[in-house]
Parts: C-alpha cells; sequence; structure tokens
C-alpha cells in the first residue's frame, strides 16, 4: 500500500523499530502522538487521569504487539488515535451503562481541557485542513459526525437524540466521510 | 468475476471507524467483510482510507500535554517484561486514580459535613488534606489534596450556576508574593461539584475561587475571589 506522507513512512519505521524493542523509537511515537490521543480521549472521558490511562494503555498495547498494527490498516496515525478513540469510546458506554443499572442521574461533564502548544509544525498544517474540512460539511452531516466521533454516540443513540430515522444518519454519516475522505485523504 | 457491491459495506465501514455502530450493524459489517475475503482490494481501501479520516479527525481537538513523568511511567510499565517484572497494567494506576477519588471524595464530605455542623470530625483518610474555601458565594466547596502532589479534586454543594458563559476557576498562590496561578475551572451541576479535578502547586499558602469567562477560564484573576482560604 502506497505511503501516504512522508511523515508517515517515518512513522512506519518508528513502529518497525518498536518492533525490535528500540525504546527510543517507541518514546518518539508517544512525544508525537500522545497529547493529539490525550486530547481526543479527553474530549470523551472529561476526565484528564482517565483519558492519560487511556492513551497509555493504547501505546503499552502497541508496544507489545507492534505487529497490531500493519500497513493495510492506513496511516500509523489514523490507527493510533482510532485506537484510542475505540477505548475511550468503550469507557464512556460502560459508565454510562453501569449508571443506567444503578438508576444514576447523568453526570454532568467537567471540563478539564488545558491549553496546549503544538510545535509540530505539519501537525499544525493537518490541524488547520481538519477543521476548515468540517467548517465547510453542511451543519447536519457535522452535527452527525460530532455526535458520533466526539461524542461517542452510537448511529442508533444518535438518531433517537435529533429525532431522525435510522436510515438518514446513516446516510448523513456516509455522505460526510465521503466528503471528509476527499478532502483529506487526497490532500493530506 | 465481476466485483462485489461495496455500497454498503462503505456505510457500514464510516461508522465503524467512527466507533457508532450498533452491535447489529457491526456484526453485518463482519459477515460482509468476511464474505468479500481478506483479499478484497476493494474493501481495505475503504477502511484503511476512512480510518485514515477518523484518524485525521482527532486533530480537530486540541492536544493535552500528558502529566509529568507519563513517559517514563509507561516506559517502565513497557519494560517490565524484560527486566523480568510481572506486568501490571496501567489501568492498575487508573483503577488506583479511581479509588483516589473516592477516597478524597469520603474526606471531601467529612470536611463539608464537618462545616456544615460546626464539628471537627474523624481524622481523614491517611495522606489528605482538605481545604474548605469561604466567602460571599452560597454552598460550600472542599479541595482535597495531598502534600507535595500536585493532583487535587473539589467537591461542593449548594453552588449557584456562575451564569451564561462563564465558570469558576480555582486559583491558589504558591507564596505571599507570588501571583496567583490558575488551577483548573468548573461548572456545579444542579449545585453540586463531584470531584472536578484540578492542579494544585505542591507548595502554596492560599486557594481561591473567582467567576471568569468560559469555557476555559482567564490566564489571571478577572474579578473578585468569592471563595478563598488558606493553605
Amino acid at each position: 500500500m502506497a505511503v501516504r506522507s512522508i511523515e508517515d513512512a517515518r512513522d512506519r519505521d518508528l513502529v518497525r523499530r518498536v518492533g525490535n524493542g528500540d525504546e527510543q523509537a517507541f518514546r518518539a511515537l508517544f512525544r508525537r502522538y500522545g497529547p493529539v490521543a490525550k486530547g481526543v480521549a479527553l474530549r470523551l472521558v472529561r476526565q484528564a487521569f482517565m483519558a492519560e490511562e487511556i492513551v497509555q494503555e493504547a501505546f503499552l498495547a502497541l508496544w507489545r504487539d507492534p505487529s497490531a498494527y500493519r500497513e493495510e490498516l492506513g496511516t500509523v496515525r489514523g490507527w493510533l488515535l482510532s485506537t484510542v478513540h475505540h477505548r475511550a469510546v468503550d469507557m464512556v458506554r460502560r459508565e454510562e451503562a453501569q449508571r443506567r443499572r444503578a438508576g444514576e442521574p447523568q453526570r454532568e461533564a467537567l471540563e478539564d481541557i488545558a491549553q496546549a502548544v503544538v510545535d509540530e509544525v505539519h501537525l499544525q498544517d493537518t490541524r488547520s485542513r481538519v477543521r476548515e474540512a468540517m467548517g465547510e460539511l453542511p451543519e447536519a452531516q457535522r452535527q452527525i459526525i460530532e455526535l458520533m466521533y466526539f461524542g461517542g454516540k452510537s448511529q442508533s443513540a444518535i438518531a433517537a437524540e435529533l429525532d431522525l430515522p435510522l436510515g438518514t444518519v446513516k446516510s448523513r454519516t456516509l455522505l460526510a466521510m465521503r466528503r471528509l475522505r476527499t478532502k483529506l485523504v487526497d490532500e493530506v | 468475476m465481476a466485483e462485489r457491491p461495496h455500497d454498503e459495506l462503505e456505510e457500514l465501514i464510516v461508522a465503524d471507524v467512527l466507533d457508532g455502530l450498533d452491535p447489529a450493524d457491526a456484526e453485518r459489517l463482519q459477515r460482509l467483510l468476511a464474505e468479500h475475503g481478506p483479499e478484497c482490494l476493494r474493501c481495505r481501501a475503504l477502511q484503511s482510507d476512512y480510518r485514515d479520516v477518523a484518524g485525521t479527525l482527532a486533530l480537530v481537538v486540541d492536544p493535552v500535554p500528558m502529566s509529568e513523568g507519563a513517559e517514563d511511567a509507561l516506559m517502565r510499565a513497557a519494560t517490565r517484561r524484560a527486566r523480568g517484572e510481572p506486568e501490571p497494567t496501567v489501568s492498575t494506576r487508573g483503577r488506583g486514580a479511581r479509588r483516589w477519588v473516592a477516597v478524597a471524595a469520603v474526606a471531601a464530605a467529612i470536611a463539608v459535613l464537618a462545616g456544615a455542623i460546626g464539628y471537627r470530625l474523624a481524622p481523614k483518610p491517611a495522606g489528605f488534606r482538605t481545604i474548605t474555601l469561604q466567602g460571599t458565594a452560597q454552598g460550600q466547596l472542599v479541595l482535597v489534596y495531598q502534600p507535595g502532589q500536585t493532583r487535587g479534586n473539589l467537591f461542593g454543594t449548594g453552588l449557584a450556576d456562575p451564569g451564561a458563559g462563564k465558570v469558576y476557576e480555582l486559583w491558589y498562590r504558591p507564596s505571599p508574593d507570588a501571583n496567583m496561578v490558575p488551577a483548573g475551572v468548573f461548572t456545579p451541576s444542579e449545585g453540586a461539584v463531584q470531584g472536578a479535578p484540578v492542579t494544585v502547586g505542591k507548595d502554596f499558602d492560599l486557594v481561591a475561587v473567582t467567576v471568569e469567562p468560559g469555557p476555559d477560564g482567564s490566564p489571571q484573576p478577572t474579578s473578585q475571589p468569592i471563595l478563598s482560604a488558606p493553605a
């Protein structure tokens, strides 16, 4: 599968070196993507120490089994951040299920987002492009993406929340992701 | 042989990479992928491309620095096996953190109750200290922390809503001649604050709360403290 960018090539080399037990390569990956991953996890779980735990466990899983990443899964960045996102969503849904079973009211989210400085020009540039791409989505599609990816909600939960047919949620998800794919994957 | 259609697969894959698939659709996705087989290049391209899109979406959120020592803790956990040591998961530390919050909640509950009825109750859990903030604001707010540590949690009851577009912000003063340092923002839920995490200094002589513009507060107080207490 074609390497999408120089950054991806470097990341793949780092993962390969992690497979050989290279601690410096592992640290390099953690420094590069740890803060980004923590930001994503924090957006979902709303507790800094839980977000950090999720990130650390994801990286620990990579250290223990670097072969879990395969090139056909896409870029290292995409795979790593998707792994963290998946773990964060799992945790949020487990806690919600536990609260429902215990009959507890929903906790209001407590924000604990710290201001961070991005010193990677490439990540800054990509961040601007992603935000621009999200901003260009029709509001109805952007709302679906935000609820699903940043809110950790399933399609049926979104359909219920927005009082929309499930099919509408599915089609808007697809349309939004097609637009984003055209904008981001082809250009990054 | 004609290529199998991928429309339904694509619809399922985009939701899958966003972690938005319902269980029945997740099963459907696995069945379809199995039908297409692991050598289906179109399936692999769809999954790869959309996973990259999802990963790139993560960049919309601002990065958040890992806590001090996180990298070294990760390396210690990662290299335990090489050193022949048993492997606790990082989640052990996480479970410890959750127990810490639970213990801190007990300590805070004791402090709040003590404040409400005017008694000093039994000693708090070992290593924890509580500071009950008081002032012009209604309600009670307690900071629970461990001396020498930067992690703290706030617990409170009966607090008023700070107002539209506003948040409460906790500050600490490292020394009498120092400026106030931001420790974190919080918003009560139905008057209650349940373990809002804050970051205090290892040493401080004063904590205070002000009302600041939301959602992130201010780098320096822009209003008079409504709650405060010496450390």
